[in-house]
């Protein structure tokens, strides 16, 4: 039994010294046998260990990559929420400038101030006051049409309500001024909140859905021609002697960014054509657009220059016109009224041409005559 | 009432070949998931408690196998890990008597001790570190890798205990 244990006991310590002999020559073997014999063990009894690690690194990679992905998508879509912000701002900018273009002058342009939490949903802060001209019960408006009625104005800061306010009431009719009646906010609830009502139309006339509802003039706060909503249908109420039709408004709150407040002399010198004429609108819009665009703009001012170049030939043409009209010339062609029209003819033909103008009456730019009876 | 009938030595070795396997299994799989400056080795974990079950000099064997694995991968530090873990092995098994008893701490204990034993050996023979960076991995790395390694094996030792489980007698 000794003599085992002894046995085995030599057996170990063999073991642990050829072990340990053959682990410092790997550890001193040149490095080419190393390489080498680290490559065999790797192409053969470790492959499957080899490609399990490497699998595993993969999976961890894929992890790793995924969360950078993830980021990278979360900022992309950020950007993107950003830039559609922006866009709808700049949408908004530009039909406000092309509101103000209209206008002309007699209002503010004003910025909605935050809602502040104890502030009512139908109620808004603006970001000017009388300093700037505004005045109580003035009319709010966007490039959509009626945002609502200023109530108090500080020195730097107005206080509003807005269409969807219980206290609004406007006079209202419809586009083509053949339906009277007085708009309100539809008192509903939920989404129908944010509705409006025309209310007290006479029972002998309707209005078809789509119908376009504006302010009448009627009363002192909003002049004529406000877009206020558009009709949806007609609603059954107990005044059995008027219709009343729901609305949508123009300006839906959610849309209500940088406004117009019009100051009482806008108001008095009337907005009737500043809404009306919409495709107007979408040009103005769409000119004040392109005047950004610098392809936009090297074209105006190419067209520019050639207008320009045009009046200044025919303000040559008119002073020619003057002197030879005290001295006729003295050949005339038939011809040389076609050629007239090109501006590279001769100096004679614009002349001979100019000679056949001149007795018309001018063509009439502006407004028609007042008629004046006799 | 149910005697527990002694485990026959063929059935142990062959759980503990299982447990060495899926312990080498892990090494290649689940650490590179785990990759960080301190992280579990499964193989000093599966080199300790198939040593304990070993002669010493079979143990040695074992561990000269592992390190060479270990070291085909590394070729650089070629030979280093089997010298470590040829040692390691080799006094795990010789020491089981006093450290392997069915008990969770002296479990850990030894476990981490073997580890930082291993890592001290395989970063003197490689030469992987110098100076500071040889300060600072045997007095931070080491440990924390050691105590975690520990961990885990109490860990496994816990839920595989008929793997991992050394045979009684």
């Amino acid at each position: 039994m000794a003599r085992s244990v002894r046995g085995g006991g030599r057996l170990d310590t063999g073991l642990l010294v050829s072990c340990l002999v053959l682990s410092v020559v790997c550890v001193v073997m040149p490095q080419r046998f190393r390489d080498s014999i680290a490559a065999g063990l790797r192409q053969t009894v470790l492959l499957p260990l080899v490609v399990l690690e490497g699998h595993a690194s993969g999976v961890r990679a894929t992890i790793t990559a995924r969360d950078a992905l993830l980021a990278t998508r979360a900022r992309a879509i950020t950007d993107t929420l950003s830039l559609r912000a922006v866009t709808d701002e700049n949408t908004t900018l530009r039909r406000i400038m092309g509101l103000s273009a209209r206008l002309g002058e007699g209002f503010v342009v004003a910025e909605v101030l935050p809602r502040r939490s104890t502030e009512e949903d139908f109620r808004m802060t603006l970001s000017v006051g009388s300093r700037a001209g505004v005045e109580p019960f003035a009319p709010i408006v966007t490039a959509d049409g009626l945002v609502g009625m200023t109530e108090r104005v500080d020195e730097n800061t107005t206080f509003a309500i807005t269409w969807a306010s219980p206290e609004f009431r406007v006079s209202a009719m419809s586009e083509n001024g053949s339906v009277f009646g007085v708009v309100q906010p539809h008192l509903g609830v939920g989404v129908e909140r944010l509705l409006l009502e025309l209310r007290f139309v006479p029972f002998r006339k309707t209005l078809d859905s789509g119908a376009v509802v504006v302010s009448s003039g009627l009363g002192t706060t909003y002049p004529r021609g406000i877009p206020i909503g558009t009709v949806i249908g007609e609603i059954t109420t107990s005044e059995k002697w008027a219709r009343t039709y729901l609305l949508t408004p123009s300006v839906l709150p959610a849309f209500i960014g940088p406004v117009i407040v019009l100051r009482p002399s806008r108001g008095t010198r009337g907005v009737n054509t500043i809404w009306m004429n919409v495709a107007s609108a979408d040009s103005a819009a769409r000119a004040i657009a392109a005047a950004g665009d610098s392809v936009a703009r090297l074209s105006a001012m190419a067209e520019l220059a050639a207008r320009r170049a045009v009046v200044d030939s025919v303000l040559a043409d008119s002073l020619m016109r003057d002197r030879l009209l005290s001295t006729p010339p003295t050949v005339r062609s038939p011809m040389t009224r076609v050629d007239s029209a090109r501006a590279d003819s001769g100096r004679r033909a614009r002349l001979d041409s100019m000679r056949m103008r001149a007795p018309t009456v001018p063509p009439r730019t502006g407004p028609p005559p007042a008629f004046e009876p006799r | 009432m149910a005697i527990p009938q002694p485990q026959s030595a063929a059935a142990s070795m062959v759980r503990a070949w299982i447990g060495f396997l899926l312990l080498l299994l892990a090494q290649f799989a689940v650490r590179p998931l785990l990759s960080a400056r301190a992280s579990v080795d499964f193989l000093v974990i599966a080199v300790l408690f198939a040593a304990v079950r070993m002669r010493p000099g079979l143990a040695a064997l074992v561990g000269f196998g592992a390190g060479i694995a270990i070291d085909a991968l590394v070729p650089s530090a070629f030979g280093a890990a089997a010298v470590s873990f040829t040692a390691v092995a080799f006094v795990a098994s010789r020491v089981k008597a006093v450290f392997f008893a069915d008990h969770v701490a002296l479990t850990a204990l030894f476990v981490f001790v073997g580890k930082l034993i291993f890592d001290a050996l395989n970063t003197a023979f490689s030469g992987a570190a110098r100076g500071s960076d040889l300060v600072v991995q045997l007095l931070l790395w080491t440990p924390l890798s050691a105590a975690l390694t520990a961990l885990v094996a109490v860990v496994l030792l816990t839920v595989f205990r008929p793997l991992f489980r050394p045979a009684s007698g």
